[in-house]
């Protein structure tokens, strides 16, 4: 059983494992740090019955005065045993839920490699992301 | 910095005031010429000297610095300068007790600098001295006249911490009109001002929770609702609140809110049953709860939370009705993880039998009508493999690897490009014993998905389990980004310690203590590094005023040597300096190995089936320059093993405590150091925890016979010692332990152990007859492979010979028949 939640502290050294295990694009935990606590409310774990992390979405908004707020997706991935139950799209949907309705977030961008067609159909198709 | 440098001519003081601007900007080199210009003509200024001191530890000189400090001190130990640089140099050094130490002198002097006192608040906070950052903060927002936010915020957090919610409600009071006020010009220019007003706003709620004050805190929640960014958060500390006020109506439709935002969670659904007066894990309100979960089953039909929960509170027919519906479903749709999420179900025995007869009933249906007894449609051929998975699986979590391999092979057969099968294949062969076997299929499948990160990282786990530490560096070493200048250093800066932990548990199979060690202390080091992350929150929280989620840090910074990666290096590191200890004591060090080990293993056929070429991208990887201690030797010639030792285990008891395998490691170095008491310490700790553990005599006994034969030890002490022995275990042996627990592997396996370190023939080899019959029946289910390799590890250790291996060997593959290991 999956549950999807907002990320905490003691989720953040989970999601900097899951990331290693899955994603090039690796950062220190100070960074996770940094993101909870500029960001505390738009990152989200999926944690199973055991109570172990195993997907996340790490992300963060940025404002500047008078510009439209942007949402930024830092990083996202699910371990490789529990893909395809559509994780990924409740984490982002989440995210992206709560950068809209706190943040005013009238964009939201992320990076990914074309030749990443996992994260692209996922974007584009089920997330409607351009 | 305020200066007392009136000693200095006019053009010195330039000089002094102008290095401190250049530490301020960073220019160190330029900061330190600086000051030898001023030493030039006044070589014994004090404060200079100190100034000094702190540019050379940031130019990484770091004992000159610290001899350099400490004279400018004893020159001018009146000087704020002087304490606040050695402070500073303490801070940067880790050492915040000290650090706090030389800030309290600094302000001894000058007692109104607030930027000390700001620096004072961080250190105090990092080594948790509460009550005294009470002070600190309130001794800032005294001398504050600007009502600055993030001091008063401080103070309020410091009460926090302290348990005064009340106090810290008031400060908030006081002061938050600065910042709530529109109108107050903290607002302008500032683009964050949304956030942090919620942030304020929703601190100031918790708060009120802490004091006890719900119902203030929901009146509060209702008023503050415009101006709440965090809409989530908002939500749920109102339905939390609402149930504490036992409003469970009203709670109920929150929580439905919040399953209407986000129906993935299990926490809101317990909740939501919670406000309807039912629990699920009361039998006795089963129906009620199956009749909510089905009605929130058709309004979110895309729950997958929701279709599993039946399962944890059902039972007998009415789980074998709410299985069949979730496992048609996952295996029509092709999940990898369907046994993954019923894992937890299989503690209850009666479940695991349930499901087991499912899905053989499934895979009879299946083979024969490629249907479902219930359906007229035929199947995909790929819902039987799935299934045949499933029941792999099954197989494996019972000790059935043989059936298991079969049954992933037919899946295989159906479907062999998908990888999932594999890594089920190569976990199997794991559990069977078969280290290598599993190494390769593991490979095998990332040959067919190369780019996928995931695969990759278990293969290099399954040959660091199969000792190829140079083949799994290889291996990882492809997964590091291109750009990263030392490939190998990258995994470490990366924190990667799972690779770490790995990596000293397979140089330490291989022997290799001095490597080993070096592996351990990384991960002792990142989890420092983790530890003093939390250092620069301590003021940035609370300028961004997330004091929620900064609670949330200390929290977690408070048990994170309790993760079980440190827990397990620890303990390994421990062993490994009590090895190093034992052989140096015996007359044989250990000696560093320069060479990398060989390989013990070579590959067998199956891997060699996907062709690939790890050397390609190795050229590239640069040598490791900062890599300067290759083979760990810094370890082996250390010459305080037991000290080092001593530091690991201090940790595991301020944090484990509560862990039995905590007190067998501490009284392991405190024996060897002869200190019989803290010894006896872990000896009644280990009692208190469980006193029946299967280390709890041996640690007697060996006690026992270190104070025999210690002839320096004071006569009446060691009486005194032995009597508690005794008045706590009597005679107890390690002969009459072995023989009330004569079923238990584990209790042998400990007993055996104590006798070899006790040493001496007749003892060696009553250890040695007891070991050769690890694998025989009386032990039943404890002959875990972990156990069966433990024993032949100490069959190693006791001197057996070539033949008796081999004879131990054939015994103990007729436990794991599919095992290479033994
Ligand atoms: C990309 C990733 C996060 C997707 O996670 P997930 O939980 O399996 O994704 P979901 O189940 O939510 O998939 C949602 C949709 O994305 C698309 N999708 C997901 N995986 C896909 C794949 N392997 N191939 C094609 N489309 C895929 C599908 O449209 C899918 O909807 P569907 O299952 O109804 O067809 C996961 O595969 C992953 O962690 N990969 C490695 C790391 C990574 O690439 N992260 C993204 C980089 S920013």
């Amino acid at each position: 059983m999956i549950t999807i939640r907002k990320a905490m502290a003691s989720d953040l050294m989970a999601m900097q494992h899951c990331n290693l295990s899955n994603l090039a694009e690796n950062y220190q935990l100070s960074l996770y740090l940094y993101f909870y606590s500029g960001w505390p409310d738009v990152s989200f774990v999926a944690e199973n019955a055991q109570g172990q992390v195993v997907g996340y979405v790490l992300s963060y908004v940025k404002k500047e005065e008078g510009k439209d707020s942007v949402g930024y997706i830092c990083s996202l991935s699910v371990i490789r045993s529990y893909r395809r139950l559509g994780i990924a799209q409740r984490l982002m949907g989440q995210a992206h839920a709560a950068m809209v309705e706190g943040y005013d977030v009238e964009l939201s961008t992320l990076n990914v490699r074309v030749s990443n067609s996992a994260a692209f159909n996922l974007y584009k198709n089920t997330l409607a992301y351009e | 910095m305020s200066l007392t440098i009136t000693e200095l001519p006019h053009k010195e003081q330039a000089l002094f005031r102008s290095a401190l601007r250049l530490y301020e900007v960073r220019q160190y080199k330029k900061g330190f010429k600086t000051c030898e210009q001023i030493l030039k003509k006044f070589p014994n200024h004090g404060e200079t000297l100190a100034v000094k001191g702190m540019f050379l530890a940031y130019l990484d000189r770091n004992e000159e610095a610290y001899t350099t400090i400490k004279r400018g001190i004893e020159i001018s130990p009146q000087s704020s300068i002087s304490w606040h640089v050695y402070g500073i140099v303490c801070r940067r050094d880790e050492k915040f007790e000290e650090a706090t130490k030389c800030y309290e002198e600094a302000l001894k002097v000058d007692s109104e600098n607030v930027s000390i006192l700001r620096e004072l608040a961080q250190l105090q906070t990092q080594i948790r001295q509460y009550d005294r950052l009470v002070e600190t903060r309130a001794r800032i927002v005294k001398l504050d006249g600007n009502n600055t936010p993030s001091y008063w915020l401080g103070l309020a957090v410091a009460h926090q911490l302290t348990g005064r919610y009340d106090l810290a409600l008031r400060i908030i009071s006081t002061h938050e009109n600065t910042v709530l006020d529109e109108n107050s010009g903290f607002k302008a220019n500032n683009p964050d001002y949304r956030a942090e007003v919620s942030e304020l706003l929703m601190y100031k709620t918790w708060l009120m929770e802490l004091n006890g004050d719900f119902q203030m805190a929901l009146d509060n929640l209702k008023e503050i609702r415009p101006r709440i960014t965090d809409v989530t958060g908002w939500k749920e500390q109102k339905a939390k609140l609402l149930l504490k006020l036992n409003r469970k109506e009203a709670a109920a439709s929150a929580y439905q809110d919040l399953i209407e935002r986000n129906p993935d969670n299990n926490n809101y659904i317990c909740s939501y049953l919670l406000c309807n007066g039912l629990d699920m894990s009361r039998p006795e309100d089963k129906d009620a709860v199956l009749e909510i979960i089905k009605g929130l089953q058709k309004q979110f039909p895309i729950s997958n939370t929701l279709k599993f929960v039946p399962l944890t509170f059902c039972t007998g027919d009415d789980f074998v009705r709410e299985a069949d519906i979730l496992a048609k479903y996952s295996l029509r749709k092709g999940i990898p993880s369907l046994f993954a999420s019923m894992k937890t179900l299989y503690m209850n025995e009666a479940k695991g039998t349930a499901l087991g007869k499912l899905f053989e009933g499934y895979a009879l249906q299946l083979r024969d009508t490629k249907r479902f007894s219930d359906s007229t449609d035929d199947e995909s051929s790929l819902v039987l493999m799935w299934c045949k998975l499933y029941l792999a699986q099954h197989a494996d979590y019972y000790g059935d690897y043989e059936r298991a391999l079969k049954l992933v092979e037919e899946a295989i057969s159906t479907s062999p490009d998908t990888v999932d099968l594999y890594m089920v294949k190569a976990k199997v062969l794991k559990h069977a014993g078969d280290i290598r076997g599993a190494r390769d299929i593991m490979d095998f499948g990332r040959q067919k998905d190369l780019k996928d990160r995931f695969i990759n990282t278990k293969t290099v786990k399954y040959m660091l389990r199969n000792n190829e530490v140079d083949e799994a560096e290889k291996t990882i070493v492809l997964l590091v980004r291109d750009d990263a200048p030392h490939k190998v250093q990258e995994i470490v800066d990366t924190q990667t310690i799972w690779y770490m932990r790995e990596q000293g548990h397979a140089y330490r199979r291989l022997g290799d203590i001095g490597r080993a060690l070096k592996h351990y202390q990384q991960v002792a080091d990142s989890f420092a590094t983790y530890h003093n992350d939390q250092y620069d929150f301590h003021s940035y929280s609370m300028r961004k005023f997330t004091v929620r989620a900064y609670n949330d840090i200390l929290k977690w910074e408070d048990q994170l040597f309790t993760h079980h990666v440190y827990v397990d290096s620890a303990k390994a590191a421990i062993d490994c300096y009590v090895d190093l200890y034992d052989r140096k004591a015996a007359g044989s060090p250990f000696v560093p190995i320069s060479e990398k080990p060989m390989k013990p293993f070579t590959r067998n056929g199956s891997a060699k089936q996907g062709q690939h070429n790890l050397s390609a991208g190795l050229g590239e990887t640069k040598p490791v320059a900062v890599d300067v201690d290759p083979n760990g030797s810094k370890f082996v010639e250390a010459d305080d093993y037991l000290e080092r030792a001593l530091k690991f285990v201090e940790v595991l008891e301020t944090y484990v405590g509560s862990q039995p395998e905590t007190h067998v490691s501490a009284f392991e170095v405190h024996l060897r150091m002869k200190k019989y008491f803290l010894a006896l310490k872990s000896i009644n700790s280990l009692k208190a925890i469980d006193d029946d553990y299967s280390s709890l005599v041996p640690m007697v006994v060996r006690m026992r016979a270190a104070l025999d034969s210690d002839e320096t030890f004071a006569a009446p002490m060691k009486a005194a010692l032995k009597d508690q022995l005794f008045k706590a275990f009597g005679d107890a042996s390690i002969e009459s332990t072995i023989e009330t627990h004569k079923q238990s592997l584990t209790f042998m396996l400990a007993g055996a152990k104590c006798m070899i370190r006790l040493g001496g023939e007749s003892n060696v080899a009553r250890a040695k007859d007891l070991l050769l019959q690890a694998a025989s029946d009386r032990y039943g289910e404890t002959r875990t492979l972990k156990n069966l390799l433990a024993a032949k590890d100490l069959l190693v250790e006791a001197g057996a010979s070539e033949s008796e291996l081999a004879t131990y060997a054939t015994s103990a593959k007729q436990v794991f028949a599919l095992s290479t290991c033994f």
